[in-house]
């Protein structure tokens, strides 16, 4: 017989509807990823008794780690679920949509509160006006080495999904949001808007919902230094809260 | 208050770090146990007779004391642990913060009321002969020591977080020597005040 493999799927057909688990047993594939799998049970949609079962629904798109769509938990764990070897993992696999996002269908979730956080700390650089403004400072070499580290993020969510002040009870923005606030506060144009991203994350949500489990870089896939973006930025908010009193 | 959060958050810091400075002048004072029977009762004499004493004890620890634990409920409330998930080591050590500052909420109203409220309504004075009978109850004793060890890591490992906040040490390498720096002074402090409350057992 040939080797096979074992998923159990938590499922979820919308929104509003609770959840329920589904077990596959599927073809093995040498060198297969997660993905690969999801797509033998589109082909053939059968559960592991043989019952016809609809297709499982989810999110993916550039298949290498960059793009941040395919964040899933997997075997407990949140990750990528293309970069997610079936080789590497133990069986049976467990696949569940992400638990601090709403769900979509099945394994796709909304993420649109991680992009609504972005919009709210300006994680972008505002370079258009009426008339051209000429070329930008240089950015130093020694912050452009860490910096671009964290130009990498992906906004895939790992590490809100593991941190454990990101959820219902609080409005805190997580990691990748305050590490995104430290890139572009750091880089030479960014900074001229500094204060504004810091007021943000003195807001609701911000940097204080932190409390330090530090799970945000342990699962974070592109390795990212979150843990000291996060205590870098308060320090940039401590000394800008102390002006605002003190100055103002 | 637009940054009402921020600015509550920091108060939580700064009155936590002000406490694990008290909690170390308790212990430090508590010690004279350590040292004999009539040195005891010197230290505890000359801090029942401090000026403006029931001023200083409410403003000056009453209320930080009392900031740092309703807030410190709240930022409890808007925790949910995952340790099943993530048994990380700094995933555990904010497990403990909330397990540690739980029992201290409990332990300090036992603490405050036992040693404080009660005998100061009962008239008596705190001496070293007090202590040996009050620690003669052997729930009395089981219960400080679990406060004494509760108080130790809260204030030890907030202390850790406390520099983190404050914006100190941000480093890998840093956080992790102080991790360990944080560690001792859990350790000392614990063995410290446990060989205060032995000296107490007759």
């Amino acid at each position: 017989m040939a080797k096979m493999v074992e998923v159990k799927i938590k499922r979820q057909a919308s929104t509003k509807d609770a959840p329920r688990w589904e077990t596959f047993n599927l073809p093995y594939k040498d060198g297969g990823n997660v993905i690969a799998l999801l797509m033998e049970i589109r082909r053939n949609p059968v559960t592991s008794d043989g019952k016809p079962t609809t297709a499982v629904v989810w999110d993916c798109s550039c298949l290498e780690e960059v793009c941040g769509a395919c964040s899933m938990i997997i075997n407990g764990q949140v990750r990528q679920s293309c970069s997610a070897l079936v080789d590497a993992l133990t069986h049976p696999i467990t696949l569940e949509p992400l638990s601090k996002f709403p769900v979509i269908k099945d394994l796709m979730v909304d993420r649109i509160a991680l992009f609504e956080n972005l919009k709210k700390v300006k994680a972008w650089i505002p370079i258009d006006g009426t008339y051209p403004a000429g070329p930008g400072p240089r950015m130093p070499e020694r912050d452009r080495s860490w910096a671009y580290d964290l130009s990498r993020c992906m906004s895939c969510g790992c590490c809100m999904e593991a941190c454990p002040k990101f959820n219902d009870c609080s409005s805190f923005m997580g990691a990748a949001i305050i590490a995104q606030v430290r890139l572009f506060n750091t880089h030479p144009t960014g900074e001229m808007n500094k204060e504004e991203r810091l007021d943000a994350l003195m807001g609701p949500g911000g940097v204080a919902g932190c409390s330090n489990a530090q799970n945000c870089e342990k699962v974070c896939p592109k390795k990212l230094p979150l843990v000291k973006s996060i205590a870098e930025v308060n320090r940039a908010i401590n000394i800008h809260a102390l002006k605002r009193l003190l100055f103002n | 208050m637009k940054h009402g959060e921020f600015y509550l958050k920091r108060l939580h810091s700064l009155s936590g770090f002000f406490l694990l400075l008290f909690l170390c002048f308790h212990f430090f004072v508590n010690s004279y146990a350590t040292v004999g029977n009539g040195a005891f009762n010197t230290a505890a004499s000359f801090m029942h007779n401090l000026p403006h004493l029931t001023f200083v004890e409410i403003l000056i620890l009453g209320v930080p004391i009392a900031f740092h634990g309703i807030y410190g409920l709240v930022i409890w409330y808007r925790g949910k642990g995952n340790l099943t998930r993530y048994g990380y080591f700094r995933n555990w050590m904010f497990f403990l913060q909330n397990i540690s500052g739980w029992v201290l909420l409990v332990f300090l109203v036992l603490h405050v009321w036992g040693t404080r409220i009660a005998s100061a309504i009962a008239g008596e004075t705190i001496d070293f002969q007090w202590m040996v009978n009050h620690f003669a109850n052997p729930w009395f004793l089981v219960i400080t020591a679990l406060g004494i060890l509760a108080a130790s890591f809260h204030a030890a490992n907030g202390l850790w977080g406390f520099l983190i906040n404050a914006g100190i040490s941000t480093g890998k390498k840093a956080q992790q020597v102080l991790g360990w720096a944080c560690g001792l002074v859990f350790g000392v402090g614990f063995l410290g005040f446990v060989l205060t409350l032995v000296s107490f057992v007759r």
